[in-house]
């Protein structure tokens, strides 16, 4: 096995700073290769603050040019932050005024919250989340308000039944407003119930004005779903993001067994968990508790869709598992098989034809399996 | 008559940058970033306080006399409390 280099080690180190339980970093000093590496993946992984954290501890040792570019990529991350923080009391004005309540999730509610400053944490979009029933109406809203949503539907209405979010943003800002129904895509995303988090919702303070952000068991299951399923690799903000609330906030562990056990999330915080302790190099004693269970075998059939077989659509074959009913099922799976003209142009812009997404869809459903049932 | 005492607006959006710090209002078009004598005076302003106070407080950090950055610190706060990133109660 290949040994990680140092560049990948001083991002891990980077990410865990400060985290009780981290292991002790290494001093780095890189070379200028060395250090276009590891700025761009400080950059990439929005971990500016924790690198000026860093720098400023002394075992990442920066020359002065170094650390002029880090403050400089700091300053801007920072920036952005500032901007899209304005950009959600604008969001609560608008959504106020129409009665739909709404609740800040990830980004900004966790940078002033969960971390000891919230310069410590970049964020560079706007992540909201709303009643279902709520949903559609402020779809509408944004778009009357110079909003352009980024991606169509595939059929009227497919979001606030099967989906997870939408982006829209308005091109004289290029902040990009997320507007969520549930928190994570396929079937964790519809097997959570995201009302019963929005009925826990406390507030916080932001610019002067009280909004919404979840409670911090609501939080931790928030970032740990998004830290395990949110991507192909995982990323290091959002597993800098569990541990916080793993070490610093009051978890409802009782609340949180209910929840996987209705919700399916047994897997998805021992995997949460097992990336702390790998990627980060942590050991937390609350999070080894997360990597006891056993998860269904089924489950994990379906973890492994978001990681494995992501690219290969399979969140998309996943979610059939969580659609109650074949009346449901069959409008899913007819919405993805001939979605409006808009949609497949967006995702095919080249050769948007039905043809060649039933081509492609096809290959995801017909996996080959060896004479055990097993995907071959 | 007691002196005004000045504190950070709580409608400041903001965050430290290494030693400056970067600062919007809600509805300001730009982010400003404040250095130098300005970040030491919003560092200052961690609890409200008069005038005085705060000349004192960064005099003795600083290691000058007070009457000497009296008329700089005296004009940092006009300046802050003319953006509206500081109030003067």
């Amino acid at each position: 096995m290949t040994e990680p280099g140092a560049v990948w080690c001083a991002m891990s180190d980077i990410a865990a700073f400060g985290l009780p339980g981290a292991r002790l970093p290494e001093a780095f000093a890189p070379e200028p290769r060395e250090w276009e590496a590891l700025r761009a993946g400080i950059l990439g992984q929005r971990v500016t603050g924790l690198a000026v954290a860093s720098a400023d501890d002394g075992w990442l040792k920066l020359d002065d040019e170094q650390r002029a570019e880090l403050l400089a990529d700091h300053r801007d991350a920072m920036t952005w932050s500032l901007y899209v923080e304005q950009k959600l009391l604008h969001l609560a004005d608008l959504f106020d005024e129409a009665g739909i309540r709404f609740v800040v999730l990830k980004g900004a509610s966790v940078a002033h919250t969960a971390y000891s400053e919230p310069c410590l944490r970049s964020f560079a979009d706007a992540d909201v989340l709303v009643r279902s029933r709520d949903y559609e109406p402020a779809c509408a809203l944004l778009d009357a308000n110079g909003h352009i949503r980024q991606r169509p539907e595939p059929r009227p209405h497919f979001e606030v039944r099967f989906g997870k979010a939408s982006v829209h943003k308005d091109p004289t800002e290029g902040i990009e407003v997320d507007l969520h129904r549930t928190l994570v895509l396929g079937p964790f995303g519809l097997w959570i119930d995201p009302e019963e988090l929005m009925a826990r919702a406390v507030l916080f303070t932001l610019g002067g004005r009280r909004l919404l952000r979840l409670d911090d068991t609501g939080m931790f299951a928030n970032v740990a779903m998004h830290a395990a399923l949110g991507f192909e690799t995982p990323r290091l903000a959002p597993l800098r993001d569990v541990a916080e609330l793993a070490t610093g906030a009051e978890l409802d562990e009782r609340l949180l067994r209910y929840w996987c056990n209705r919700w399916h999330l047994t897997g998805v915080l021992r995997n949460a968990a097992r990336q702390v302790r790998e990627r980060l190099g942590v050991n937390i004693p609350r999070m080894e508790e997360f990597e006891r269970p056993t998860v269904p075998d089924r489950d994990e059939r379906l973890l492994d869709a978001y990681s494995t077989r992501r690219r290969a659509g399979g969140t998309a074959v996943a979610t059939l598992a969580a659609i109650p009913g074949m009346r449901a099922k069959a409008a899913y799976v007819l919405a993805l098989a001939v979605p409006r003209r808009e949609f497949l142009r967006s995702r095919m812009p080249l050769r948007a034809t039905y043809a060649m997404r039933w081509r492609r869809g096809l290959k995801r459903v017909l996996v080959p399996v060896d004479r055990e049932g097993n995907e071959a | 008559m007691s002196a005004p005492e000045f504190r950070r607006s709580e409608r400041v959006l903001w965050r430290r940058t290494g030693a400056d710090v970067v600062v919007a209002l809600p509805d300001s078009a730009e982010v400003q970033r404040l250095s130098g004598g300005a970040s030491a005076v919003w560092w200052a302003l961690e609890e409200p306080g008069t005038a005085k106070a705060l000349v004192d407080d960064l005099a003795t950090s600083f290691g000058v006399a007070s009457d000497t950055l009296e008329p700089e610190v005296s004009a940092c706060l006009d300046e802050l409390v003319s953006f509206g990133l500081v109030e003067r109660s």
